[in-house]
């Protein structure tokens, strides 16, 4: 229940609070008031039938490298 | 979207090895996380198996359907079964047992329920009902604000009403801090539902309770780096809230989702199932919404006599981190996911669940 998965839309209704998501080939009807400007195509992360957040390749790319940058720091600090 | 990167086993082992040789500068460190789809990952990924022995790492009050009072369960069961409505509620909540019944075994009586995946079958489902329709609504903050939202844009059918059993994360772990119940060096903070509370609500569990706060997100390389992070900030003799899961949660939090809770509920006292009352963390809705507050509407009537706990179930230490679910005598024996006797043992979320899925006799 309280899991959220990464879905995308696939589909806005005229009345732009809700629509289509999809993943893995399954969709799903889906509510958008929690996200801003919803649009086919953005991924986003759906918890209980709701988009609770947008995912963006760029925001994962820089996680990396926060990561990548933690484990360096770990590293310096212990060679 | 990639998030294959954060499975990257080269990645995971050099974390892993990271915090193996920082740890010889420690004694014991508890890290507590409080989610349970971090409990989920963590024995999925055998993450506990790359931490060296010192370093614990334990599962808190992050099911939400574990936490469900049996006065709830009871209640709703009660006036469900006497009267002629249907209760809707998400599939983990069904095999839960209050004191006697589950939803589940409940309606093996008569009583009427309807699983649904999200409130828009329910609403579905009410629309096409004639009797009243109860939306049994569980969860912490994650699902609380996505229901407030719908409750406000959505013209609801007249036979649906709500009964809240919606929990704050971020209060419920402070007062148990300050109740002292918690033995623990740092938390984890939960990252989906912090998407929704921001980070700001854990700032006071930091600086009074001096404890390293990091949120992470549930890939292995998330909550390792969440782990490394903590240790770091015990190193540099700091103490503060971090962001880990920085691709989708924001310091603020989700600020839509906030109004929305703000506008539906009151935050109240309520009873964590096994933790009793806690004050200040729970989900009520305010007067304005008394029309669809079932509780308010029908004048649903609450027993007293109630109980929590099952005879020998440990769900209560399982929940605070005190035990690891294996001590529990009957773990995988008498209770499993075919026969949970506690409620740790029914939810995909429940430390007792995940454990058995990886240490369960079948
Ligand atoms: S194993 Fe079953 S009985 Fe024991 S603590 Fe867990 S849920 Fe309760």
């Amino acid at each position: 229940m309280c899991i959220g998965i990464p879905m995308q839309i696939v589909e806005v209704y005229e009345d732009g609070i809700s629509g289509v998501v999809e993943a893995g080939g399954t969709k799903k009807h889906c509510f958008f008031m929690l996200i801003d400007n919803p649009k086919v195509g953005d991924y986003v992360l759906v918890h209980a039938g709701n988009a609770i957040a947008k995912l963006d390749e760029q925001e994962a790319k820089e996680n990396i490298e926060l990561i990548e940058q933690c484990l360096l720091g770990a590293k310096g600090a212990t060679e | 979207m990639q998030l294959s990167k954060f499975k990257d086993k080269d990645l995971v082992l050099a974390l892993a090895q990271s915090i193996k040789v920082k740890s010889k500068n420690f004694e014991n460190l508890r890290i507590m996380h409080v989610c349970g789809t971090h409990e989920n990952s963590i024995v999925r990924y055998a993450l506990r198996d790359l931490l060296p022995d010192n370093i614990k790492l334990l599962a808190g009050p992050g099911c939400p359907v574990c936490v469900t009072s049996s006065k709830d369960i009871d209640a709703i069961i009660n006036y469900g079964i006497k009267n002629n409505c249907t209760i809707a509620t998400f599939g983990d909540m069904l095999r839960v047992k209050g004191s006697n019944y589950s939803l589940f075994s409940a309606s093996k009586m008569g009583l009427s329920v309807k699983m649904v995946y999200g409130l828009d079958e329910a609403i579905d489902f009410a629309k096409k009902s004639r009797q009243d329709v109860i939306f049994f609504s569980v969860g912490f903050e994650t699902t609380a604000a996505p229901i407030a939202s719908i409750i406000k844009s959505i013209s609801l059918p007249e036979n649906l009403s709500f009964f809240s059993v919606h929990k704050y994360t971020p209060n419920g772990v402070l007062e148990l801090l300050k109740a002292g119940k918690l033995n623990i060096d740092a938390l984890i903070l939960p990252g989906h539902a912090s998407i929704v509370s921001g980070l700001v609500p854990y700032e006071k569990a930091s600086s009074d309770f001096k404890l390293p706060c990091v949120a992470a997100g549930f890939e292995p390389a998330d909550i390792l780096s969440a782990i490394l992070m903590i240790i770091n900030q015990i190193e540099n003799n700091t103490c503060k809230v971090e962001n880990e899961y920085e691709r989708l949660l924001s310091y603020e939090g989700n600020k839509l989702a906030q109004k929305a809770l703000n506008d539906v509920f009151d935050i109240v006292p309520c009873i964590w199932r096994g933790l009793g009352t806690i004050e200040n963390s729970g989900f009520e809705f305010k007067k304005t919404y008394d029309f669809l507050n079932a509780k308010v509407k029908f004048n649903i009537p609450f027993s007293e006599d109630y109980i929590e706990e099952q005879k020998g179930c440990r769900c209560a230490e399982v929940i605070l981190g005190l035990i690891e679910p294996t001590q529990c005598p009957m773990f995988s024996k008498v209770c499993n996911p075919h026969n949970p006797v506690g409620p740790c043992m029914v939810s995909d979320e429940g430390t007792c669940r995940n454990w058995w899925e990886v240490k369960g006799e079948i």
